[in-house]
């Protein structure tokens, strides 16, 4: 295993000082990973709502109307796309957590990898959506002003 | 310099394995960091280019009521202005902190700092804490202006 090799006298190490940043760090990104796991589920379940209420149940002028329904359609593709998003965030930010604090008690250098494994993914996520998110936005800016 | 201070033979060691997270992680994060000066940017720009595309928006669907939109979009507009600038504002520190954490670790990386290296983990703390503080403020927020809302329909009936 892994945790058994010694690290060099001259490698980076994860001091007294390090572990007790990660412990904190390890807290605070266990809530935001609980936070986001709430914000997954109520976005899926306001996703589902208003799919309901835009089809069968809506009683307005444009009821039945295959506008109207494609809308909904997309809407709740739309917040399906979303939770899964934070759900997966809050995965990687969870196994970050969890890993860590555990690696750090243990002294599990694999348990550790995998921990900062799981930050390196949780980034790599974000930076996607980000970007996804910019490129929309500015295709929206494009259609307003076209 | 703390390199070999509190190191024991046995305790977790940033290994290659480790090294090749860290750094593509920082590789990541400076990215995002830069994605998100650049949303900072875009922010600000909307808020204070604001007015303006509100009075697109309201001049296309709403010119039948010409002259009166100038008047009452007014007030709005400068509303959105600012809240969109303290967005901008309140978007930038994360950033910041995510920034600092990826040029800190590829420096660390790099000359085998541990002193930087602590550096950098710190500021994966604060940006971890700012972002989970922020949230709980925005969640205060909503819940006051929703024991407001359900206080005036109360009243209200």
């Amino acid at each position: 295993m892994e945790q058994d090799q010694p690290p060099s006298l001259f490698e980076l190490s994860i001091d007294q000082q390090a572990a007790t940043t990660l412990r904190t760090a390890s807290q605070w990104g266990r809530f935001l990973s609980v936070l986001g796991f709430i914000l997954g589920v109520l976005i899926l379940i306001m996703g589902f709502v208003l799919y309901n209420k835009l089809t069968p149940d809506y009683r307005g002028a444009y009821r039945g109307s295959p506008a109207l329904r494609q809308l909904a359609i997309r809407y709740l593709i739309v917040c399906i796309l979303l939770a899964a998003v934070f759900v997966t965030g809050a995965i990687f930010t969870l196994n970050f957590s969890n890993r860590t604090t555990t690696a750090l008690n243990t002294q599990d250098q694999r348990l550790m990898n995998s921990g900062l494994a799981a930050i390196r993914n949780g980034i790599i996520l974000w930076s996607v959506v980000f970007v996804i998110f910019i490129l929309l936005t500015l295709l929206l800016f494009a259609g307003i002003y076209s | 310099m703390e390199q070999n201070q509190d190191s024991s033979l046995f305790g977790l060691s940033i290994d290659p394995t480790s090294k090749n997270h860290l750094a593509e992680a920082a590789k990541w994060a400076k990215f995002l960091a830069i994605i998100g000066f650049i949303m900072c940017a875009l922010i600000v720009i909307i808020g204070i280019f604001a007015g303006s595309i509100f009075a697109t928006l309201t001049s296309t669907r709403y010119n039948r009521f010409e002259g009166e939109t100038d008047v009452s979009t007014q007030g709005l507009e400068t509303a959105m202005a600012v809240v969109y600038i303290l967005i901008a504002v309140l978007y930038f520190f994360p950033c910041l902190f995510l920034f600092q954490f990826a040029t800190k670790m590829k420096a660390a990386l790099f000359s085998n700092d541990q002193n930087t290296l602590n550096t950098s983990f710190q500021n994966l703390k604060k940006t971890f804490r700012y972002v989970g503080v922020l949230t709980i403020i925005v969640l205060a927020f909503y819940l006051i202006l929703l024991l407001i809302a359900l206080a005036g329909s109360s009243v209200s009936r």
